[in-house]
């Protein structure tokens, strides 16, 4: 007896500390999820509900997401790193994927209609105007997705509810067509019509550069107008129109106009608010350019931004792209090089055409040197050019961050008995040459070795200035901007230029007004020098590195020629620009620099864009789970 | 006993056998192969450029659906092929090639073992009597380029490449002809290149390079190509 | 595989200091303590067992065990800032490069501890009537686990102090979670006369995983044995077979799979992305989507049956065995309905698909005497490969689509790639080769590069063009075999064990394949002494010179010959390694007694595990038990003991 005494007295206690069966098991809560019924009454909540989706926004090429597409157009080479073995694969894209910009995201979609309905339903404890501030600003976002789907896919299902399924055996009361690309972009046009004036988000006169206000909700729509005039008219100029019976892609010519002038109306109303300005505070028009976007305090510029904030939330742009000499960390840094068709398409600020002056072919044979000029200081051959160059892109003879960017490839020395120069180059960084002075400079370019350049110039645009703030502990904290005010202007003068006649000075203002702030003389551009090829440039110069560049291609319905995967067409490949030093003791020309210009060494396959581009695929299982989906041409 | 040991030894390496092949499924061996024709020709494309697609319409049995195609790539010599498992499919000429697409237009072709089947086209220009001479470091062709639509020219280009796989993206030099040269199509046209040696082909060079030609009207993006020839330089 | 052959680590090779070489953070004269910083680990565990039995007397017995495990774990890393220097030849100096080095500080500490408690309460019952003997017993138990981690990240202003500060915080991590399993089991022996064995055993599992309707699965089992050899009909043959025994078995167990914890709840997750408003960062929460309700247990069933033998007086004994291993239930979409991707979500999982792994097993030892030496050779073999049995109502667009992604009732892991017919031999062949190989017209193509088969002859190379070119990699072989054997002589023992596989395959890439590597780091002299180059490499109209490898080109590792996965870089790994050998001496009883210490036993030996491997990995310097397609992974170690053990 005294023994089962002693066994039971040890049982029981062990049962004391844990639970039996079932209960053990059934936790109701969780460390790490929150309840629905914990969400919709909650004013914080719903902030950080919108937190997450406005990270949500689809991205291509933005600073801390999709890098590596900077490297897949006309604005840059890839250099290679030791942690990114994959992105070199860039500079071999024979042919872009038909599903390349593919973008099906309704789980997003689901998740804005979810929200949205919620509140309506579930928000008994907010106000009135705080359910419908929320509401509006979830319509924005809802907006802003349709954009990004209909400018990669044409027209898409347009859904406004949460699709329930209820699991019944029958979905075919979930099954949604797609709508026309112009229902869509009239959806979106008046979503936005509808909200602008509930969005709120201003405080104190300020509109908020982090959340939707009236003015991002102007910007968003006068940016979606704008695209939707081009595309129903350059669509339609193409020898084959792209479009499909039901009308799910290509918009109706006769629609352009009204689309122009909804652009410009946009635009106007912004402009006119007098609230934002071109961001002018240096004196020095590249200084300025530059500053524009890093400095973030009192930037009358910026209407919407993706911001930052060290140490909370940070990205690593600087990291993977500032320039070699003055990496901060023991790795990376240049991964996309600028190409040098780029740099040749600022203009120079008398007006004349970019081209550089003086370059050789880099052949180290006499043929590849006669034309060579040889210039007092690296930075010579890019001097009076438009002064976005300076701002956008790092190149030889400047300094960046203090430091100066030592780019040299290598030295031209004069051989008397071969009668030309003789081409040395070295991949040691710093290494100098037998005459004691610099062959490599610090900042390369170099033809082989990863995290240098390899076309001869780095971005200079998003880098921050603060030091640190290229090396992966402490990361940089410098905005992604979505709309600007020069976007705007850009927007308004090309929207203007189109509908011709009475708008063709307003084009002509706004215009000028950004070739102004980039160095040129007032009035820069006239009637009859204002062309849609200097439109074009304009925008390619003032928003290069902003995620414009391919989708504006795509509208103008120009990619196909510009990138059409032939290595003899200058504008579908990537060239480098090298700087030598000249040695040639006694002569005059010692000390100078000359430059060569070549195919970027790590550039293999010219970018070949084709017409099942312009609509990208729709995935398979889209195709299988919705028999009513119409496929996009060419595919 | 000694029997059924050895017995169960066989069984064990029946067994191991079985199991040594790396797929267990058979692959298909019947092969639809043909050449896409007009007038009797094979029609010369760009490697890569064009396809057809091929669809399985009597695939709807036990619940499969035939939503899925498959891309049949057109070699530059306008032939096809595809190896396939027998059944009944029919072939839709897409569009993004240079002949004009009936979309509506599809043929039905039943694969049985190796069947050949030529699907015919109408492009918007052919070319017809190519020749290629090459003297003193250029070449020269001549051709008659016919216009079989309503659709306008926009360029007759030669092309010359160092492989024998020669079209406007792969090519190593070439001479443009522009549509004002083009509009009238009865007599001979004539393209020359004088070969350059610059890396990293060095043309004038080699021993042989290959020339083609191509013309594109505004009806495609993509060309309708003469076949190719390799030329001897030496 | 980084550093290159060319650069010295030390600067002139003064060891004061360290070279900036291409990459300084693989040099290994960073490799100290006192230079580049530290990393301290520290696991201090706890466990405790408390158990109690009683006994009942009339063969019943009850046992009680309470265990209580605390796991502390505790990483504290802080890498310094260093510099790094160039030496100058001409002026004879050292420069500090400026920006090289290690500039970017790093200081972490992880902190872990788990608790985890166990009690189980058992009852046995063992008796014996006669000729039969029964065994019984029943058990309950329950496991709970709880994990706390917190990470802080900090910059560390100095290379000296490693306390954190707040202002110098950049991360602050924090995890808690929990999990609980309970599970009921109960067993049944059943033994008559050591001639019929029995047993039956079922359990009862439960996961908090699953949701609450789903949460307990039940898995019986059943095993039988027969000694054949103990049975009257046998005495005839117990001349030969001292031992024959039929054993089978069949039995389930349960195994969690395809579900994250809490997946039965709704709701929205904390901490998924964030944004910033206003000069605020704010932490994101998600949508998590449509609860997974209906998922439970995926059921492992094993199936075997099995002969054990003895022949000839003991001489020769074995075991065969066949078994089968189904796996059902695995987690996949219930799709007999088609949602339209508008809705946004997909149907949760169910437990719909099956899978199995089916083989056979050997064993058969040899004991003999030939003169003074004793010594006895097993041999053994498994044949075991896995195939999927069914997936649910799957659904294919065509044929072929049917026949390259179905997986009904198809053998698991088939390597997919393309077949390489062989290597062009000269300039002429590749212009002229009507096959678009590159993918570029065949421009970037040299004598030696590879000729992918164009299985469908449609002169392009593309996925139509794909077919299994091996077995599973990454995963065991499918055929695995050893041989252990024993030799006594006198007082030397001498024991070799054998261990091999086959049907493995090994794919080698990375920098065993594309030359300079990635990362521009270096390559085996392998894959650049044997290749395809020039007789001058200084002219390019010398004639080619064949070798086995393609040409070495820098920066073009996107090329059509490492691009595509193809079977010239793969080989089917067979392998016998002699895992361990061991000869050891006895000492005799006489020697023994000669030493009066009062030893009863003495014996010296020496152990070699891992001596030699005949494999046909060697050409890559590679231990064939390796799967990393790069190679880069420790290989089996061989170890050299030498000990002795005395008895008193």
């Amino acid at each position: 007896m005294k023994n089962i005494l002693k066994f039971l007295i040890i049982l029981i206690p062990l049962f004391f500390f844990s639970r039996c069966g079932d209960k053990l098991l059934d936790q109701p809560w969780s460390t790490t999820i929150l309840l629905e019924s914990q969400v919709w009454n909650d004013k914080a909540m719903i902030t950080d509900l919108l937190a997450n989706l406005y990270n949500r926004l689809p991205v291509h090429s933005q600073i801390n997401s999709g890098e590596t597409n900077y490297g897949c157009y006309d604005e840059g080479v890839n250099t290679g790193s030791q942690e990114s073995s994959t992105d070199i694969a860039n500079n071999n894209l024979t042919t872009y994927s038909y599903s390349r910009w593919t973008l099906w995201d309704y789980t997003y979609i689901r998740d804005l209609n979810q929200a949205i309905e919620s509140i309506k339903k579930y928000s008994s404890k907010l106000t009135v105007k705080e359910k419908q501030q929320f509401s509006a600003e979830l319509r924005f976002l809802r907006a802003y997705d349709y954009f990004e789907m209909v400018k990669r896919m044409g027209g898409v299902p347009i859904i406004t509810t949460q699709l329930i399924y209820d699991f019944s055996g029958d979905p075919t009361y979930l099954r949604h067509a797609r709508n026309t690309e112009e229902e869509v972009y009239d959806f979106i046009a008046s979503e936005l019509d509808a909200i602008k004036d509930s969005v709120g988000n201003i405080s104190s006169g300020t509109p908020s550069k982090d959340r939707a206000n009236k003015y991002s909700v102007l910007a968003l729509k006068c940016r979606a107008m704008l695209y939707a005039g081009s595309i129903a008219k350059y669509n339609n100029l193409l020898a084959t129109p792209i479009t499909t019976p039901g009308k799910e892609v290509g918009l109706p010519a006769a629609r352009s106009a009204g689309y122009y002038q909804a652009s410009l109306n946009a635009a106007k109303e912004i402009i006119n608010s007098g609230i934002y300005s071109l961001y002018n505070k240096n004196p020095n028009p590249g200084e300025n350019f530059y500053e524009m976007i890093v400095k973030k305090a009192g930037n009358p510029e910026m209407i919407m931004t993706t911001d930052f904030l060290i140490p909370t939330r940070k990205h690593n742009w600087s990291y993977h792209e500032i320039c070699r000499t003055m990496r901060e960390d023991n790795l990376s840094s240049s991964a996309i090089n600028p190409d040098l068709g780029l740099v040749e398409a600022f203009d120079y600020l008398d007006g004349t055409a970019g081209t550089l002056k003086g370059v050789g072919t880099g052949s180290n044979t006499a043929a590849g040197q006669t034309n060579w000029i040889f210039y007092d200081k690296p930075n010579d051959i890019f001097a009076n050019k438009d002064a976005r160059l300076y701002g956008t892109i790092v190149y030889p003879g400047t300094s960046f961050k203090g430091v100066d960017v030592e780019m040299q490839a290598g030295v031209y020395e004069w051989s008397a008995s071969l009668n030309r120069y003789v081409r040395y180059e070295s991949e040691t960084f710093h290494s100098l040459y037998t005459d004691g002075k610099l062959l490599t400079g610090n900042g390369g370019p170099m033809r082989i070795s990863q995290e240098v350049s390899n076309t001869g110039f780095y971005i200079k645009k998003f880098i921050d200035p603060a030091t640190l703030s290229s090396a992966r502990g402490v990361g940089t904290d410098i905005w992604w901007v979505r709309f600007r005010y020069g976007e705007i202007l850009l927007n308004a003068a090309e929207a203007a230029f189109e509908l011709g006649g009475a708008n063709i000075p307003d084009a002509l203002t706004y215009v000028n007004m950004v070739r102004q702030r980039a160095g040129f003389p007032a009035n820069s551009l006239y009637t009859s020098t204002l062309t849609l090829a200097k439109l074009q440039s304009e925008r390619r110069l003032e928003l290069a590195y902003e995620d414009h560049r391919v989708w504006d291609l795509m509208r103008w319905r120009i990619s196909h020629t510009v990138w059409n995967g032939s290595s003899a067409t200058p504008s579908a490949n990537q060239y480098a620009l090298y700087p030598y030093r000249v040695i040639r003791p006694g002569h005059p020309n010692d000390g100078k620099y000359v430059f060569d210009r070549f195919l970027a060494p790590k550039f293999k396959a010219a970018r070949f864009f084709q017409m099942g581009n312009y609509y990208s695929a729709i995935s398979q299982s889209v195709l299988d789970n919705n028999p009513l989906i119409v496929k996009n041409p060419f595919h | 006993m000694k029997n059924k040991l050895i017995l169960l030894a066989v069984i064990v390496f029946a067994i191991f056998i079985a199991g040594c092949e790396y797929d267990n499924y058979t692959a298909p061996t019947s092969f639809l192969s043909g050449n896409v024709v007009y007038n009797g020709k094979a029609v010369g494309v760009r490697s890569n450029g064009t396809q057809l697609e091929l669809w399985q319409y009597t695939w709807d049995t036990k619940g499969k659906i035939a939503r899925a195609k498959i891309a049949v790539y057109i070699a530059q010599d306008g032939s096809y092929s595809a190896r396939l498992f027998d059944g009944d499919y029919k072939i839709v000429r897409l569009t993004g090639a240079p002949w004009s697409n009936p979309n509506t237009d599809t043929l039905a072709v039943t694969v049985s073992g190796n069947t050949t089947y030529d699907v015919p086209v109408t492009p918007f220009y052919t070319i017809t009597g190519e020749t290629f001479t090459y003297s003193g470091g250029v070449i020269t062709s001549t051709c008659m380029v016919n216009k079989v639509g309503t659709v306008a020219i926009t360029s007759l280009t030669l092309y010359i490449g160092i492989t024998n796989i020669v079209d406007a993206n792969n090519n190593a030099q070439s001479n443009v002809l522009a549509a004002a040269a083009l509009t009238d199509l009865t007599t001979p046209k004539t393209n020359t290149v004088t070969l350059t040696n610059v890396s990293p082909t060095f043309l004038a060079s080699r021993s042989y390079v290959y020339a083609r030609l191509g013309v594109l009207s505004a009806g495609s993006s993509e060309r309708y190509y003469s076949p190719w020839k390799k030329i001897m330089l030496q | 595989m980084r550093n290159w052959p060319i650069e010295r680590p030390y600067a002139n090779d003064n060891p004061l200091y360290v070279n900036n070489t291409h990459s300084i953070n693989i040099n290994p004269a960073t490799y100290k303590e006192a230079f580049t910083g530290w990393t301290d680990e520290y696991t201090r565990v706890f466990k405790s067992n408390i158990y109690a039995d009683y006994d009942f007397g009339f063969g019943l017995k009850a046992r009680a065990t309470y265990s209580y495990e605390y796991f502390n774990w505790i990483m504290e890393c802080f890498e310094f800032t260093y510099p790094a220097y160039t030496y100058d030849r001409v002026a004879k100096t050292y420069n500090q490069v400026v920006g090289g080095g290690n500039l970017n500080p790093y200081r972490r500490t992880d902190r872990q501890h788990n608790e985890t408690k166990y009690a189980q309460l058992q009852l046995n019952y063992n008796k014996k009537f006669g000729k039969h003997t029964i065994a019984a017993t029943a058990a309950y138990d329950q496991t709970r686990m709880d994990l706390q981690f917190l990470r802080i990240h900090t910059i560390p202003p100095t290379n000296y102090i490693p306390i954190q500060n707040l202002v110098d915080q950049d991360e602050l991590n924090n995890q808690w979670t929990m999990s609980a399993r309970a599970s009921y089991t109960g067993r049944l022996n059943y033994n008559f006369n050591e001639k019929y064995l029995l047993e039956a055993i079922g359990r009862y599992d439960g996961s908090y995983m699953y949701a609450k309707e789903n949460r307990w699965g039940f898995f019986p089992g059943v095993l039988f044995g027969w000694r054949l050899s103990n049975e009257p009909f046998f005495k005839s043959l117990k001349g030969i077979f001292s031992e024959l025994k039929l054993r089978g078995s069949w039995g389930q167990t349960g195994a969690e799979s395809g579900v994250s914890a809490f997946g039965y709840l709704g709701g929205f997750n904390w901490s998924s992305g964030s944004y910033r408003f206003n000069g605020v960062t704010y932490t994101g929460i998600a949508p998590r989507g449509l609860p997974v309700t209906k998922l439970s247990w995926v059921t492992n069933t094993s199936t075997n049956i099995g002969i054990d033998f003895a022949i000839f007086n003991d001489k020769i004994t074995g075991q065969f065995d066949v078994f089968r291993r189904k796996r059902t239930g695995i987690p996949a979409a219930r799709y007999d309905v088609l949602i339209p991707s508008e809705v946004g979500y997909s149907l949760p999982n169910e437990n719909l698909n099956s899978a199995e792994n089916r083989g056979v097993e050997g064993m058969v030892t040899y004991r003999g005497k030939m003169g003074p030496v004793i010594f006895n050779i097993g041999v053994n073999t498994t044949l075991s490969r896995s195939k999927t049995l069914e997936t649910y109502k799957p659904r294919f667009g065509n044929s072929w689509d049917e026949y390259r992604n179905s997986s009904q009732g198809r053998w698991d892991n088939i390597n997919w790639g393309y077949h390489i017919l062989g290597q062009f031999q000269s300039q002429e062949q590749i212009d002229d080769y009507p096959v678009n190989v590159d993918g570029s017209g065949n421009r970037t193509l040299l004598p030696g590069d590879l000729i992918y088969e164009d299985l469908n002859g449609d002169k392009i190379i593309n996925t139509m063009d794909q077919k299994p070119i091996g077995y599973a990699t990454g995963s065991n072989p499918y055929m695995s075999f050893g041989l252990n054997s024993q030799f006594n002589y006198k007082g030397i023992d001498l024991v070799l064990v054998f261990g091999g596989g086959t049907m493995q395959t090994w794919i080698y890439s990375n920098e065993l394949k594309i030359p300079y590597g990635t990362n521009n780091g270096n390559s085996p002299q392998w894959l650049l002494g044997d290749r395809w180059h020039r007789a001058d490499p200084y002219d390019n109209t010398s004639e080619w010179i064949p070798g086995y490898y393609p040409p070495t080109r820098k920066d073009f590792q996107t090329h059509s010959n490492f691009s595509r996965t193809n079977d010239f870089y793969r080989v089917n790994v067979s392998y016998l390694r002699l895992g361990s050998t061991e000869i050891g001496y006895n000492v005799s009883q006489k020697l023994l007694n000669r030493f009066k210490l009062g030893l009863t036993k003495a014996r010296i030996y020496t152990n070699i595990s891992n001596l030699f491997s005949i494999d046909n990995t060697l050409k890559f310097q590679v231990d064939p038990e390796v799967s990393s397609s790069s190679g880069l992974v420790y290989p089996q170690s061989r170890v050299f003991n030498f000990g002795f053990s005395l008895t008193f």
